[in-house]
């Protein structure tokens, strides 16, 4: 078996083992079990995982959504002539917001937003928002400026240079920086249950408080397995782009 | 026509050009030269309005080029630089395809123009239409970025060192494929290179530049011939006698070939004044050389010809390819044959000479 063969059938067990634990009780019990033989409780009781998993890509879908329109386009705002000035503040400010621990987000956020869904959403846009305008301004400075020349030489509009020279040619770098913020979000945004945002962080967290090591398990499981299905479809959806480094789309 | 008329460019405190005034007649080629930062690739980005010049105007027809929207201007203008100007997510087709579809060309018209193209720059379409940068080689690519180029027939083209990744084998090729299009399109073409032998070749007339400033213009032959001051003297080498002899072709130099066909028998009397004469085929094929001194007495021709001396130049190469060829043999001049191989003349010194300018004759 090929390694690449190897990989998609790892990807699609994985799957499978996803929507089982989530949605077969007996199959989540048998695992938990298994694990955890001496503990009485195993299934959390006050919200279903279901529910748990959709409240969770709410938030996900929502931050990141708005994280990636407004990063796009804050990145290739700043990588026009008219917006060039604002080019390194932007740089500046998200390389150094991403040096901050995801936690320490939320920490700073709920003060200013309180508590609930829209703040956690709100802190999640922000902190999304980051690797989409580092990715998209990367990606953008990567595009060779003598091809950008070659295409205003060619006669394109400044519309028709970042449509169909900047972007096709920097997707694959947008795309991972797309990714990256999801995937983050998709993990922070089990903090976010801490200040009442629902999520599969009020699994894991009704686990820390009642010391139930398999509701802990419980959200850890299901927000990892999510993030590995998102990771793969993403890094799907990437190779659908140009590649520098083959220079060729496939 | 492309007219700059005394003007001038700055970048900061670099002056990149300074009161440079110069002239590109219709339908001719006209080739920026000089030392590396002297301001050809400023001059060129000034036509297509790349960048606005500090004083003066760069005019088109007649017209200042200011005076044309950017987009509109840069759509009649080909434009062609060095190595990487094709867009490599597109496919040949579709960088071929660029100016027209800005054009609004429908998708069947630029298919059928890129296929056009690919002809005319001697690359087959079926074969390379659908291929990505990436897959070409460098002298294809360059291929692909003139005929992008011309795609959408503008009148005037700017080259950028267009050959001037190509190894030097294959830049001679595409310099003979860019003369011969430009003798069948006659665009109006500012040609920029480092490569002195590459201006004398395709150019009507060389603008020789230097720190801003143009030092002298004028044919190939002239600046060669004449050149205006110690600059021009060291930049075009003290080989520049030589060099020249490329500017001339053999077909208007060459003189009769004397000739005997290869079963007659060689009659050194009939051929008094001549120190070779050629033996051919019934079809005036060129088979060999018969030097005065050779084998005279033998009964035939081609018995007595010496066929290690049938080196040839042909009538459209230069007389500096004559020349080389007549160090190459043993003898004082070379035969001439057309495509098909067929004596028709000969190149000796005399010729050679008579191209070259001389105080005493
Ligand atoms: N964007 C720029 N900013 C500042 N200075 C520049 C810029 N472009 C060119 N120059 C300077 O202007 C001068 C002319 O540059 P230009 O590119 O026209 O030279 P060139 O003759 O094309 O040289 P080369 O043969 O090396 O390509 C050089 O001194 C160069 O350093
Ligand atoms: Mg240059």
């Amino acid at each position: 078996m090929t390694s690449r063969a190897m990989r998609a059938t790892f990807q699609i067990v994985l799957l499978l083992f996803l929507l089982l634990f989530v949605y077969m009780l007996d199959f989540r019990l048998g695992v938990l079990r298994l694990l955890f033989p001496l503990q009485r409780e195993l299934i959390y009781q006050r919200v279903t995982l279901p529910t748990l998993v959709i409240q969770h890509l709410q938030m996900v879908t929502i931050s990141s959504a708005a994280a990636t329109i407004v990063g796009l386009l804050i990145g290739v705002a700043v990588t026009r002539p008219a917006g060039r000035d604002f080019l390194p503040l932007a740089r500046d400010l998200s390389s150094f917001a991403q040096t901050f621990p995801p936690a320490a987000v939320l920490a700073l956020a709920f003060p200013v937003l309180g508590f609930g869904f829209r703040p956690t959403v709100a802190a999640l846009f922000v902190f999304g928002l980051l690797p989409v305008i580092n990715n998209t301004i990367s990606g953008i400075e990567s595009v060779d400026s003598r091809i950008v020349e070659a295409s205003v030489g060619q006669g394109m509009t400044q519309k028709q240079v970042l449509f169909r020279t900047e972007l096709p040619l920097s997707a694959r770098v947008i795309v991972a920086g797309i990714r990256t913020s999801i995937i983050i979000n998709i993990g922070t945004a089990t903090i976010g249950s801490t200040i009442g945002a629902g999520g599969l962080g009020t699994v894991i967290i009704a686990g820390l408080v009642r010391n139930n090591t398999a509701f802990v398990l419980t959200g850890a499981i299901t927000a990892a397995g999510i993030a590995f299905v998102v990771d793969w479809l993403f890094g799907r959806i990437e190779t659908l782009f140009y590649d520098p480094r083959e220079r060729v789309t496939t | 026509m492309i007219e700059f008329e005394h003007v001038s460019k700055h970048y900061g405190n670099t002056v990149a050009l300074d009161d440079v005034s110069f002239t590109v007649p219709d339908g001719t080629v006209s080739v920026l030269i000089g030392p590396s930062g002297c301001g050809k690739s400023t001059s060129l980005r000034l036509v297509n309005r790349l960048l606005e010049p500090n004083d003066g105007y760069v005019r088109v027809d007649g017209t200042p080029v200011r005076e044309f929207p950017p987009q509109i201007l840069r759509r009649g203008i080909g434009y062609v630089i060095q190595s990487v100007g094709l867009l490599p997510h597109m496919t040949v087709e579709e960088n071929i395809g660029l100016v027209p579809k800005l054009l609004g060309c429908d998708k069947r018209d630029r298919s059928r123009r890129a296929g056009e193209l690919l002809e005319l720059i001697g690359l087959s379409p079926d074969e390379y239409r659908n291929k990505y940068p990436i897959q070409l080689s460098g002298g294809e690519a360059q291929r692909v970025g003139v005929a992008r180029a011309l795609a959408a027939n503008p009148p005037i083209l700017l080259m950028d060192e267009p050959f001037g990744a190509v190894d030097p084998l294959n830049r001679e090729t595409l310099q003979q494929e860019f003369i011969s299009i430009q003798r069948k399109l006659r665009k109006t073409v500012i040609f920029v290179t480092h490569d002195l032998d590459e201006a004398v070749r395709v150019a009507d007339r060389i603008v020789l530049m230097r720190d801003g400033n143009v030092v002298q213009t004028g044919a190939p032959e002239e600046i060669l011939g004449a050149p205006a001051n110690d600059f021009v003297r060291e930049f075009v080498g003290s080989d520049r006698a030589l060099k020249r002899l490329a500017r001339f072709i053999v077909g208007d130099f060459m003189i009769d070939a004397p000739s005997v066909d290869r079963g007659a028998h060689l009659d050194w009397n009939r051929y008094r004044d001549f120190e070779v004469v050629y033996v051919t085929d019934d079809h005036r094929h060129l088979l060999g050389a018969v030097p005065r001194d050779g084998r005279a007495a033998m009964s035939s021709a081609e018995d007595a010809m010496d066929d290690a001396l049938v080196g040839a130049v042909s009538f459209g190469s230069t007389l500096r390819d004559a020349l080389a060829e007549i160090l190459n043999t043993e003898l004082a001049e070379t035969p001439v044959v057309d495509e098909h191989g067929h004596l028709v003349g000969r190149i000796t010194m005399a010729e050679i000479y008579s191209a070259t300018p001389r105080r005493i004759v």
